[in-house]
């Protein structure tokens, strides 16, 4: 088929879906009111609440939730076939992440602008926020694990691409000083600059094959993510001005300019003689040591379908800026099909952007094979230097240099701020434990690169990013359906329909409990004892809060304490 | 025509930079003001917020102001681009405006940049806004109003 057909319909069908069901949603269920006083303008400060126009809104929320991880989870979950990916993709951001992203905003635009992770605490008591903090720390930690796996595989396999991402660290302490310490520079020309020395790079290093070699230590994997954690070491004790910001500036332009560039490359690859077509098969439903594909591809791909981060972590702060409450469509809705697009677009480079089924399979043989992890991954990344070669005539080499640039940017970025995250946790929870050695800022970094390089090298090769992933879909799920339960509980108070909210809720808990049994299962029986106690305290910290949840809901709970203004 | 007032400042939802995160409202020390890690930039913000309300306090909605995060090019650029057909202010400033007028500590006023990188005093900003109002003819009897917190006119 050809690939521009995959597209047309996944966007054909976004679009019917924004134009009616989110509207059936914001207008019968929400109850969207345009007259609604909006925390914004109820507690306007101009620091947190402020009323935003939409269109501003709608791109602040873009840039926060667009990164790597629609691309890693549709990247991993091809073995499949492309099929059970994009109708999960499709009908999982239709039905269940709009939804939850849309109802996320609602109910806390209802609720003074409060997240709903505050909201649960409320509505379940104190002890949420320690059961909270721990599935947020074990979250963070498979986050950075797999992050540092997916860059180390990535510099593994593409060495041209290793100059281009460090000479990206000096770029962006330039910038940061740049803005913060010279002063009245702006942030656009030094950008575009910094971004066009990187590309500038990439064609150099794939033109001349400039690589890196890294003297070993073990194997490959277990060097980079090595030096990776002793750059994540370097960069969490540094003030975020200094370089994650600027980064972050920097990874704005890639976004943008990444995403038009592989469309643009579709859409003219297709008009060439040779086509674009989906060289991947439609359904594979026993690929060679592949976990079954249902319930494991509901967690394979959590952002990009449905992501209980958003809701948990965004809530409270778009909600905070809705100028109307009717505007919590656009922003809420139209994001999460705008996550939904990229990971279409990994869907479509990991089913398109093969020259033959061979190659093809040579990423997805088998579950595991060709380094596992690294290999799905790098599906993406050949795939969109195929488009690349196809759409505009660039070289494979440097199409593959500059997509794995792209996605390391993006990977590291996320690192950087987990292990941030982590950091803050590990304190919080030394403040709740009473102990003020892990209030200190050096060692709750180091208790936050150790704890990621033990899970990253548990095996001693590196080699259980594969192993993680299901745990971080399977947390990130059961927080999404955390959040459509709390939404679900503030509609039965109103007396609304609950079936919009609920159903996606109660298939993604039973998908996710399921595959966390099978894997959890698949743990005692390999005595991976280290990852079996991190999913049961994950899946029992989620549970607990889920069943309070529900008691709750059935009018058994604390209700009366989450006030309503419906 | 209503003047347009862009201000540029970080975010609080991209300010962590998290990818996905937001600003992980669950955990409090996350872009808070208390953890040095953020304090310039929370620093900035709050200063940027005095300004907002100075300006709503002063001109209520007799001006647009728009605050925006830097990062947010989808809407930025074609805005400014906009205020540049709106209002035709010169082109060389304009430019100049457009690829260096940008930071995280911007005031833009009509399409050209009138601070960067350093913040004004909220008068001095009312007043060079006032001045701007007066030259376009545009200034409203708006002055003496409460902060106005209903949904403007815009």
């Amino acid at each position: 088929m050809p690939a521009i057909v995959l597209v047309l319909i996944g966007l054909g069908l976004f679009y019917l879906a924004y134009r009616f069901y989110s509207k059936f949603l914001a207008e019968k269920i929400y109850q969207l009111d345009p007259d609604f006083k909006t925390p914004a303008h109820e507690l306007e400060d101009g620091v947190e609440y402020i009323p935003t126009h939409k269109h501003i809104l709608m791109g602040h929320h873009f840039v926060s939730v667009a990164g790597a991880a629609p691309i890693v989870g549709p990247a991993i979950a091809m073995i499949w076939g492309w099929l059970p990916a994009f109708l999960w993709v499709v009908v999982g951001s239709i039905f269940a992440s709009g939804a939850h992203d849309l109802g996320s905003i609602w109910v806390s635009s209802r609720h003074k602008g409060r997240s709903i992770g505050h909201l649960t605490a409320d509505l379940i008591g104190q002890r949420a926020r320690l059961l909270f903090l721990i599935v947020i720390y074990f979250l963070v930690l498979m986050v950075n694990a797999v992050f540092a796996l997916v860059i180390a595989a990535l510099f593994i396999r593409y060495p041209m691409s290793v100059i281009p991402i460090f000479v990206e660290i000096p770029l962006a302490l330039g910038i940061g000083w740049l803005i913060y310490k010279h002063k009245g520079a702006g942030v656009l020309l030094p950008s575009i600059v910094a971004v066009a020395i990187m590309y500038l790079l990439v064609i150099l290093s794939g033109t001349y094959g400039w690589e890196v070699k890294v003297p070993t230590l073990g194997t490959p994997v277990v060097t980079w993510v090595l030096i990776l954690l002793g750059y994540g070491l370097f960069s969490t004790l540094l003030p975020v001005w200094v370089l994650l910001q600027p980064r972050d500036y920097l990874n704005g332009h890639q976004l943008y300019f990444g995403l038009t560039a592989v469309f643009l490359a579709v859409i003219i690859g297709t008009f060439t003689s040779e086509g674009l077509t989906l060289v991947a098969p439609a359904v594979r439903l026993n690929p060679p040591g592949a976990p079954m594909m249902i319930p494991f591809i509901f967690i394979t791909i959590a952002c990009g379908a449905i992501s209980g981060f958003h809701a948990i972590v965004s809530s409270g702060t778009t909600s905070k800026q809705l100028d109307k409450e009717t505007d919590a469509r656009p922003v809420g809705y139209l994001g999460s099909l705008g996550e939904g697009c990229l990971a279409l677009l990994a869907i479509l480079a990991c089913a398109g952007g093969f020259a033959s089924v061979a190659a093809w399979n040579e990423h997805y043989a088998t579950w595991g094979g060709a380094a596992g992890l690294g290999a799905k991954v790098s599906a993406f990344v050949d795939g969109i230097s195929h488009f690349l070669y196809r759409g505009f005539g660039i070289s494979q080499t440097i199409g593959a240099t500059f997509a794995a640039v792209v996605v390391v940017s993006f990977a590291a970025t996320t690192m950087d701020t987990g292990l941030r995250l982590q950091k803050y946790v590990t304190a919080e929870f030394g403040d709740i434990m009473n102990l003020p050695a892990l209030k200190k800022g050096g060692i709750a970094t180091l208790i936050a690169v150790v704890t990621t390089g033990i899970l990253a090298l548990y095996d001693g090769k590196g080699a259980g990013g594969l192993v993680i992933w299901p745990l971080f879909g399977t947390t990130n799920q059961l927080l999404a359906s955390l959040a459509l339960l709390v939404i679900s509980v503030f509609l039965v108070k109103l007396k609304r329909p609950t079936a919009y909210t609920l159903t996606p809720m109660v298939i993604l808990l039973f998908m996710t409990c399921w595959a966390m049994l099978l894997t959890l299962k698949g743990f005692w029986v390999k005595e991976n004892w280290g990852l079996f106690i991190i999913g049961v305290l994950i899946l029992v910290s989620a549970l607990y809060l889920v069943v309070k949840a529900v008691g709750i809901l059935r009018g058994s709970g604390q209700a009366e304490r989450v006030p309503v203004r419906g | 025509m209503k003047p347009r007032v862009i201000l540029v400042r970080e975010c609080p939802e991209t300010l962590t930079c998290s990818n996905c995160a937001g600003t992980l409202e669950g955990i409090d020390a996350f872009g808070s003001r208390e953890i040095p890690d953020y304090a310039m930039i929370r620093s900035i913000m709050d200063r940027v917020g005095e300004l907002y309300l100075a300006l709503r306090r002063e001109f209520d909605h007799s001006v647009e102001i728009d605050v925006v995060d830097p990062r947010n090019g989808l809407y930025l650029i074609p805005a400014l681009l906009g205020d540049y057909r709106r209002y035709r202010p010169p082109l060389g400033p304009f430019l100049k405006t457009l690829f260096l007028g940008i930071s995280p500590a911007s005031v833009i006023v009509n399409g050209i940049a009138l601070h960067v990188g350093e913040l004004p005093t909220p008068d001095l900003l009312v007043e060079e806004v006032g001045s701007i109002l007066e030259e376009a003819g545009a200034i409203r009897s708006s002055r003496d109003k409460p902060l106005c917190s209903a949904p403007g006119p815009n």
